[in-house]
């Protein structure tokens, strides 16, 4: 278990639109919000409903831009704190990536190159926000459909030296492991060996298809067999403290989104929240 | 004016009584009887236990009537695939219901079975009424809404009030053929007449738990407000019309924008929504009011000449 983290079990990520398929999960004990939807003044009532009912509602950043090249806005590190606040968030989370440069906002996650001068702007974001939240920051890499040139290391050895730089706690999308791995032509449970699984606060798990070659990580598909065999295989390892379904949008009739968390807590070998 | 002469009880006071005195009483018994008839209509109009189950339709009923039970079932029916509108203003059968299944689902898909009808035609089909009508005597049989009885009794409440309207005018007769003052009286007789065709014309179109059962199922399910681009395909059919019966036309545009569109179905949730639930029972209120309190009613039209005309149109 990661250290001063709670068991989380499985979770689903509460979205407007399946708001009362979230709230009506019996056993739910772990939920997710994006951050940037949340008013800290008002949140939404489900999600306090959610909160006071003991589940744990963790705050999903997007807008950050931890991997960009100016300091993080401190305006934005404030409103994820204070989301947390609002909802008594165990910790929150947010991507490795940046979504603006230079000012212009490129409205997508995108992949920061895998060199020194990268990995020390990164260092320095995650420092600074993790000073002003008061709860654990863990970091999320992101799918990427192209690698920069030039790299200086691989996506393993990258994020331990990040996760070892800062007190951050890692964010683990199998989903991504799994197409980035199928997209590179590699072997996804080789990347399990070479992250600190023990620094892993949850895990997401999505849905995707396969596009001209490649898979696309579109969190509006089933999530696909080999994906819950990843699950699988790194609970075997070291079972993270949390798996939570992320979808977002196409959603399905209420039996098949409860019969893929039973699928994730059955890899996983959590209780079922049905 | 003779005040001097009016504040003597004297021989000449109408039934030994001073004009002053029979007011203050009259004006006093008047009140109280006003005041007590808005506290027995509370009580009849309190209704049964607010936090019973209700099926969609049920709600639907009591948000608005007839027109929106039908809209918020077709609704449901074409979130379960078994109507459709293919062309403007026209409904037509798809394979049987499979979620949807109540009584009045079942028998808006025969109707619709039998042969392709506009919404208009199907709601006048007598199967369908039927099936509505169904859901209303439920609804006041576990006290959501106000039945024969409470009506009755509602009306009822306003006997008191009308006895002391005819007792007015009694007076007012006898005082005009003693040839004494009736000007304050003749005010107080409008006031009277108004507040007692109020109580008898103004019946509450629901009973507070009603509203209390909506209110709640509005709460339980604020998920299905459309600024919350609620996933119907997720909650599904029932859910769907649900979210029809509680939040109409932008609801059902979230559901199935096309259908809607060509069934016109805003147009029946509108006037749902609005007049008909009160327009129906308002204006067979107004009816009631004539017959049931037909004594008073003709009274007032009797002392007429007496009230100026004034006082029981106004």
């Amino acid at each position: 278990m990661t250290a001063g983290l709670p068991a989380l079990g499985v979770g689903i990520g509460w979205r407007p639109e399946i708001a009362g398929f979230v709230e009506g999960l019996p056993g739910l004990r772990f939920t997710e919000v994006i951050a940037e939807s949340v008013d800290p003044g008002r949140p939404p009532e489900g999600l306090l409903d959610l909160r006071d009912r003991g589940v744990r509602v963790v705050p999903h950043g997007v807008r950050l831009s931890l991997g960009g090249a100016e300091p993080v806005d401190p305006a934005r590190v404030a409103h994820l704190a204070a989301a947390a606040e609002a909802l008594r968030a165990p910790l929150v989370s947010e991507h490795v990536a940046f979504v603006r440069a230079g000012g212009m906002e490129a409205g997508h996650l995108l992949p920061v190159p895998r060199t020194r001068a990268a990995l020390d702007v990164l260092t320095d974001n995650i420092r600074r926000a993790s000073a002003d939240l008061p709860v654990p920051l863990a970091v999320e890499p992101i799918a990427a459909l192209f690698d920069w040139p030039d790299a200086e290391y691989d996506e393993g050895a990258f994020l331990t030296e990040l996760l070892e730089r800062t007190d951050a706690l890692l964010l683990l999308d199998i989903a991504n492991v799994y197409a980035n791995a199928r997209n590179r032509g590699q072997d996804p449970a080789a990347l399990l060996d070479r992250l600190p699984l023990e620094r892993v606060a949850y895990c997401h798990v999505a849905g995707g298809h396969q596009h001209e070659g490649l898979y696309h990580d579109t969190h509006t598909d089933p999530v696909p067999a080999e994906v819950l065999a990843l699950v699988r295989e790194l609970s075997a390892r070291r079972r993270p403290p949390g798996f939570l379904l992320e979808r977002d949008g196409r959603y399905p009739p209420a039996a098949e989104l409860r019969a893929e968390l039973d699928a994730i807590a059955a890899a996983a070998g959590y209780p079922a929240v049905t | 004016m003779h005040p001097t002469v009016d504040r003597l009880a004297g021989s000449g006071d109408t039934w030994g009584i001073s004009g002053p005195a029979f007011l203050t009483g009259y004006v006093v018994v008047a009140v109280l009887f006003f005041v007590g008839a808005l506290v027995a209509r509370r009580r009849i109009t309190a209704g049964g236990d607010a936090g019973q189950d209700l099926h969609p339709y049920e709600v639907a009923y009591l948000v608005g009537g007839r027109f929106r039970t039908i809209a918020t079932a077709l609704a449901g029916l074409r979130a379960d695939g078994a109507v459709t509108a293919p062309r403007p203003n026209e409904l037509v059968a798809g394979p049987e219901p499979t979620t949807m299944r109540s009584p009045l689902d079942l028998a808006i898909h025969r109707e619709v079975q039998r042969d392709a009808i506009t919404v208009r035609s199907l709601s006048g089909r007598s199967a369908v009424w039927a099936e509505v009508d169904a859901i209303r005597l439920g609804l006041e049989k576990r006290g959501l809404l106000p039945g024969p009885a409470q009506r009755a009794q509602v009306r009822l409440a306003a006997l008191p009030m009308a006895l002391l309207l005819v007792a007015g005018f009694v007076r007012l007769l006898a005082g005009l053929q003693n040839d004494r003052p009736v000007g304050f009286l003749v005010v107080a007789l409008i006031i009277v007449a108004v507040a007692t065709a109020f109580l008898l014309m103004v019946v509450p179109d629901g009973v507070r738990a009603g509203d209390r059962a909506v209110e709640l199922s509005r709460t339980r399910h604020r998920h299905l407000d459309p600024s919350m681009s609620p996933a119907w395909t997720t909650y599904g059919a029932e859910v769907a019309a649900l979210g029809v019966a509680l939040y109409g036309v932008p609801a059902l545009a979230g559901v199935d924008p096309e259908f809607a569109d060509a069934v016109e179905l805003h147009k029946h949730l509108a006037d749902g929504g609005g007049s008909s639930a009160s327009s129906g029972s308002a204006s067979s209120g107004g009816g009631y009011a004539c017959s049931g309190g037909g004594s008073s009613c003709g009274g007032g039209g009797g002392g007429g000449g007496g009230c100026g005309g004034g006082g029981c149109g106004g």
